[in-house]
């Protein structure tokens, strides 16, 4: 594919709630109606701003949690003590508005291309955002470029699209960090070389990864894709904090 | 015409004691554009360098010695965020500066970690800074610039370098970080100087 | 805070670019190295935006919104390359 990306939309532009999903007990989808909204890639993310009465402003970055040709969707988890996830988590309601800018970002995106290499998606926590996007992408299309999520999340409860993931079970595989469900087969532990080597897609295959999540979590995980043999220019990374 | 987020606040609220265009928040939000440094009072000093190459360093001992005060001050920040009646203690730079000779006009901060600011000399006398080492009454975290910032809060708080190392004193001025990023040469939050050409 | 990465600078460098820059490649004035800026350094939050080198820590470029627009510095980029790099 040598198409020109679409530029992106640098001028903050109105969006307006028009519905909410609670994904877990502090995680929630905020569905949004956006005019003229040009379409994204999987894995882009949006600016949010909000306004305050008195003219205070605040302005974040969330990953778009929808596929390419859907109505633009954010999950947010509530980071205790901040300033706008609780907000977007307790208090927005459906008619509410904030502004959008984006849909910005080409270098953690996916789309599926000639070769067909083999991705490998790492998420860590609600690093699984953009990557989700990336699965329903690959699944609306009905693209048959081999692809893999690996989930590590502390515990069954802040897992987030349970329900569509447990949908793909050959596809996606949970690593607990902290606490299994009941009669899990493995035991809590962080993402090793064992665990990747499993999961992995082999080098001599040319496959590319994705890793989302907490810096330490991307830190770690790239450097186990490193040691496994794979190409570092050929793992792509984006850090939250 | 902005776009109002019904209900969201910022933690904010207004008041009269506030400069044009910040509002109030009781929080005390952390910003740093670098990596945060760790440094412990055994290996802390501070230097005043003047223009003739003249140095007078104090470690950590030292400053504690000298006469302390407790400044209660409201402080700004460029970002649109005020916080009133914070608690300090440090010594004020009119002590350390009566230590050294100097024409200077200007002045330059710099910082573990490699940031620097500017201001007028001025700026830096008459019971206006300190190099504060207590925040509340404990020890200034590391997160706010601990062992010690400057504290100049008549300016807007990027002024009030963390983590301050010197202070160069300088015949010629010389812009900081933010000051030659864009911000604001001098900085005053009551004229709304907050970039280059305001 | 841990520093993040340039990925969360998007909205600010297509606001001041024009175009996504996350995925053009710069060239570090201080060590030479060459990488996405997706994968530059940065802390914060912070008075403005601050990419630093994830090399060897140099300050590539600072970006402060303004209203109106953006007041950029690159003083430590010799080079950025927005050709596409790789293939899928």
């Amino acid at each position: 594919m040598t198409a020109t990306p679409p530029q992106p939309r640098v001028n903050w532009q109105a969006a307006t709630i028009t519905g909410t999903d609670a994904e877990n007990a502090r995680t929630r989808t905020l569905q949004l109606q956006v005019p003229g909204w040009p379409g994204h890639q999987a894995g882009q993310h949006v600016d949010v701003r909000l306004t305050a009465e008195n003219g205070y402003q605040a302005t974040r970055a969330y990953s778009l949690a929808g596929a390419p040709g859907e109505d633009p969707a954010l999950t947010v988890v509530r980071a205790e003590g901040g300033e706008v996830s609780p907000y977007l988590v307790d208090v927005i309601q459906t008619g509410d508005q904030v502004e959008l800018r984006g849909p910005i970002g080409g270098y953690f995106v996916w789309k599926p291309g000639p070769r067909r290499r083999p991705v490998l998606l790492l998420a860590g926590g609600s690093g699984v955002v953009p990557l989700r996007a990336m699965l329903r992408h690959r699944a609306r299309l009905g693209d048959d470029t081999p692809m893999r999520l690996l989930y590590s999340v502390r515990s069954p409860e802040q897992v987030i699209y349970r329900r569509e993931l447990a949908g793909q079970a050959d596809r996606v595989s949970l690593l607990y960090t902290r606490t299994t469900p009941p009669g899990w087969p493995r035991p809590p532990a962080r993402l090793d070389h064992t665990a990747l080597a499993g999961q992995a897609w082999p080098p001599e295959q040319a496959p590319l990864a994705y890793v989302c999540g907490p810096t330490t979590f991307v830190e770690h995980a790239a450097g186990l894709l490193t040691d496994l043999g794979y190409t570092p220019a050929d793992v792509r990374t984006e850090r939250y904090g | 015409m902005a776009v109002i987020s019904r209900g969201f606040t910022g933690r904010g609220q207004t008041s009269n004691r506030l400069p044009p265009g910040q509002t109030l928040t009781t929080g005390f939000p952390v910003l740093t554009a670098g990596p945060t440094p760790h440094v412990s009072t055994a290996d802390w000093n501070f230097t005043l360098l003047t223009e003739t190459g003249t140095e007078h360093t104090w470690t950590w001992t030292e400053l504690r010695d000298l006469p302390q005060d407790s400044p209660h001050t409201d402080i700004h920040c460029v970002t649109g965020w005020s916080k009133f009646d914070t608690d300090w203690q440090g010594v004020s730079l009119d002590i350390l500066l009566a230590e050294v000779e100097t024409n200077a006009q200007f002045a330059q901060a710099y910082c573990h970690g490699g940031y620097t600011t500017n201001l007028p000399l001025a700026d830096l006398r008459g019971g206006q800074a300190w190099i504060a080492h207590t925040f509340d009454g404990a020890p200034l975290p590391a997160e706010h610039g601990g062992p010690a910032r400057l504290l100049v809060p008549h300016l807007y708080f990027w002024k009030s370098a963390k983590w301050v190392q010197g202070i160069r004193l300088l015949e010629h001025d010389q812009p900081g970080f933010w000051e030659r990023a864009g911000y604001h040469n001098y900085g005053d939050p009551w004229r709304e100087q907050r970039y280059w050409n305001d | 805070m841990p520093p993040i990465d340039g990925n969360a600078a998007a909205g600010t460098l297509a606001a001041f670019f024009g175009r996504d820059m996350t995925a053009a490649h710069g060239l570090c004035a201080a060590c030479d190295q060459h990488a996405p800026l997706a994968e530059a350094l940065l802390y914060g939050p912070a008075a403005g935006t601050a990419l630093h080198c994830r090399t060897c820590g140099n300050l590539l470029m600072t970006m402060i919104e303004a209203p109106g627009g953006i007041i950029g510095a690159m003083p430590g980029l010799t080079r950025l390359d927005t050709r596409p790099a790789g293939g899928v």
